[in-house]
């Protein structure tokens, strides 16, 4: 479909919306449960997308999808409420948030704080989304030029790229969490051969592991438990007065926020890699490019906006390559996936010739999230703040019941359930041992189209490997795969020390 | 190697690498299993179609890695600081270590093994809630660990009577039975509770916003989605029995 007629599409996607009040009422409710899952310290905006999943199920995609991008929307913002009024980020996203805005919030100024926050954000996911419908085409375009050759490597990529950059301790571990779920996805009857593999004769197990009750044990067990056992307990919340959109700072910061948008959009365009470190990376960045970096930490609107802008501006960015390659580029983004998945769209580059108008569906629908976002941050901030006050030992239980509700509703399977906690033991396990977790939910929803698409590769060559070395896309990835690996080996980074060394040696020797 | 000077990191990795190692071995002796080469389901079967091809790569993927975090984890002293850590410390310490996993993992593990296959939903449901809110919420209280070790051993005991074969089918009156005992054990343990908090006013508010949080939200949860969304819940009992005609009722009456 050309520019124009996406064009149209959009409009149109936006009246049709519109033109139900029921859509209205979603789409404000839906943002201010994101802004409360995403205010409440220990809730995170991937849970909400997930449990939102599960009770979106039976709706038409259309409406799900609005109930989905308007959490995603609103508890990524809902983070910075708790981490400017608490000093604790509702969620990672809105860790770098809490260095400026909290100090505003001490000296009084909660309101303008949030209204800063309330706008960034705004404009933060109107850039995101613009990235997303300008490049969205043109990799799709790319995309479908793509064989199974192609989509095998780039399953692989996903998975060693989204290791690789959310290890925090060694990167070996993100990759063995990768395989970990590249592993998990073998279970069940294979799509070829119909053969059962890892069944061990259950019935249950034939159709292999459901997505979304293994995203959410991995997401929402390890939280829970560790929610619980910090206790955090409750710190009083920062008067926040009125909540004022302060246009003026917002345009004194117009740099700031381009660049924490391009940021944004360019950190969670990485597979795996999400919202958090957007945060970081723009408000480092924008503290070191400061003619007053020493103002950063102590209440600086610019510092506050940066991380706010570039963690929303992440939303686009993360749907980037989950609309054109089906890889999800951030933890909520997985979520995304498995919800699509379960209403049987998947994402990639076939869904503009299956729904030639899904982008400019979800184009609107992000416009709409924003909308509805701002509104509620302006409106109803001062209300949303009293869910500040639950304590945590009251309702993470309750997340722990709607988690297992949730993962039932999906197949009305109890087994899904044993599942379910069974993943998230073992998720909070690895956790605990610094395995993260995105890789391995990648690997989950990536194996199968890495397995089939093996094996398609070479039935397509006769067992013939040479198809990988031959198409210039597949050498671009293989090589990137490789340097990425290469980079980890103690060998190769000793060789690039001494070359280093040695260029610097020649230097001053110059 | 002195305690201090090995990471504590590395120790775990120690024992991830060797429990990775051994699964991923497993995985790979399974995989070999499957029809390589050959005939399967009258489809002419070669190797690179193989359904064991991907997990062979994978099993042999994960053994690599294992093996590599096993090589790093012996490198910086963490195999020999975690083979002294056995020596030197019992289980006990590492239970301690993790005594939240224990817990809460055993509290939602009673649930979700033990009650909810075998129990009306609302019920197990609300009796989970109040076990585990006043658990956590009203910390530091005698209530709290012994409400935890009820459920758990609720849990555990249901558990044991299903694979014993004892447990009813359902909407059958034995169930309905099960269900009503667990409605009593919700009124046995709301009166404990309030019997051993009533002193402290801040306490026993507390213990108010666990009781109504529980009751509440199994209420909601159950009517949402068995009336809302139409989605029947995973064992309807003794409430569902007693909610569908006031559902039913108030349909008619709006």
């Amino acid at each position: 479909m050309d520019f124009l007629g996406q064009l149209e599409a959009f409009f149109a996607a936006v009246a049709a919306l519109l033109a139900h009040p029921s859509n209205w009422l979603l789409l404000i409710g839906s943002s201010l449960l994101g802004i409360a899952f995403g205010a409440l310290p220990g809730l995170t905006a991937t849970l909400g997308v997930g449990l939102l999943a599960t009770l979106t199920y039976g709706f038409d995609l259309e409406v799900a999808l609005i109930a989905l991008i308007a959490m995603y929307v609103g508890a990524i913002y809902g983070g910075s409420y708790s981490a400017i009024l608490l000093n604790i980020p509702g969620t990672a996203a809105s860790a770098a948030s809490a260095l400026d805005g909290y100090p505003l919030a001490q000296r009084g100024e909660g309101g303008r704080a949030l209204g800063l926050t309330t706008t960034a954000s705004f404009i933060g996911t109107i850039l995101g989304m613009l990235a997303l419908v300008v490049s969205a085409p043109l990799i799709i375009e790319i995309a479908l030029q793509f064989t199974s050759y192609e989509f095998f490597l780039l399953a692989l990529f996903g998975i060693i790229i989204s290791g690789t950059l959310t290890s925090s301790d060694l990167v070996i571990k993100g990759w063995i969490a990768g395989f970990i779920g590249l592993a998990l996805s073998t279970v069940g009857r294979d799509d070829l051969m119909f053969y059962p593999r890892f069944t061990f004769g259950q019935a249950a197990l034939d159709s292999g592991l459901e997505v979304v009750p293994v995203l959410i044990g991995a997401f929402a067990i390890p939280q829970i438990i560790k929610t619980l056992r910090e206790r955090a307990p409750l710190t009083d919340v920062q008067k926040i007065g009125r909540v004022i959109p302060d246009f003026r700072t917002i345009g004194g910061n117009l740099k700031h926020i381009v660049r924490s948008a391009m940021i944004g959009v360019g950190i969670g365009a990485v597979p795996g890699v999400g919202e958090d470190i957007a945060g970081w990376v723009s408000y480092g960045t924008a503290k070191n490019t400061s003619p007053r970096p020493e103002a950063f930490g102590r209440g600086e609107p610019a510092g506050l906006i940066s991380a706010e802008t570039a963690n929303n501006a992440c939303i686009g960015g993360a749907l980037i390559p989950l609309v054109t390659l089906g890889i999800p580029g951030s933890p909520p983004a997985v979520m995304l996936l498995g919800a699509l998945m379960l209403h049987g769209l998947t994402p990639g580059p076939m869904v503009s010739i299956e729904r030639p108008t899904f982008l400019a569906e979800l184009a609107a629908v992000m416009v709409l999230a924003s909308f509805a976002m701002w509104l509620n941050g302006i409106f109803l901030a001062r209300q949303v703040v009293k869910v500040l006050r639950i304590p945590t030992t009251l309702f993470m239980p309750v997340v722990a019941v709607l988690s297992v509700i949730g993962s039932y509703a999906l197949g009305l399977n109890v087994f899904n359930l044993y599942l379910m906690v069974a993943v998230g033991l073992v998720a909070y396990l690895l956790t605990e041992m610094d395995y993260p977790i995105a890789p391995l939910v990648i690997g989950v929803i990536l194996g199968p189209m890495a397995d089939s698409n093996l094996r398609r590769a070479l039935m397509v060559g006769q067992g013939d490997v040479s198809g990988f070395f031959t198409r210039p896309v597949c050498l671009v990835l293989m090589l990137a795969i490789l340097l990425m690996v290469l980079a980890q080996l103690p060998a190769w980074r000793r060789w690039r020390a001494r070359r280093s060394g040695e260029r610097s040696s020649t230097g001053e020797e110059a | 190697m002195s305690e201090i000077s090995v990471p504590p990191l590395r120790k775990a990795d120690f024992w991830s690498s060797l429990v990775l190692i051994a699964v991923s071995v497993a995985m790979l002796l399974q995989t070999l299993t499957f029809p390589l080469r050959g005939t399967y389901a009258g489809v002419r079967n070669a190797w690179y179609v193989s359904p064991a091809l991907f997990p062979l790569i994978v099993s042999a993927m994960l053994i690599l890695l294992g093996l590599g975090l096993l090589a790093r984890s012996v490198r910086a002293g963490g195999a020999a600081a975690a083979l002294d850590d056995l020596r030197r410390s019992p289980a006990e310490r590492f239970i301690r270590a993790s005594a939240a996993f224990w817990i809460v993992g055993g509290a939602i593990g009673a649930y979700v093994y033990g009650f909810i296959p075998y129990v009306d939903f609302v019920a197990a449901t609300a009796l989970f809630l109040f076990c585990f809110t006043c658990g956590f919420h009203l910390a530091g209280t005698r209530a709290a660990p012994t409400l935890l070790a009820a459920l758990i051993a609720g849990g555990l005991v249901l558990l044991a009577g299903a694979l014993a074969g004892l447990m009813p089918g359902p909407r059958t009156t034995a169930a309905y039975v099960l269900d009503g005992a667990v409605w009593a054990a919700f009124v046995l343990a709301a009166v404990f509770v309030f019997s051993a908090t009533y002193r402290v006013g801040e306490i026993r508010r507390r213990s108010w916003h666990c009781f109504w949080t529980s009751l509440l939200t199994a209420f909601l949860l159950g009517a949402i989605f068995k009336y809302g969304l139409l989605v029947p819940l995973p064992r309807e009992g003794v409430t569902v029995a007693l909610m569908d005609p006031v559902f039913y009722a108030l349909r008619a009456l709006l």
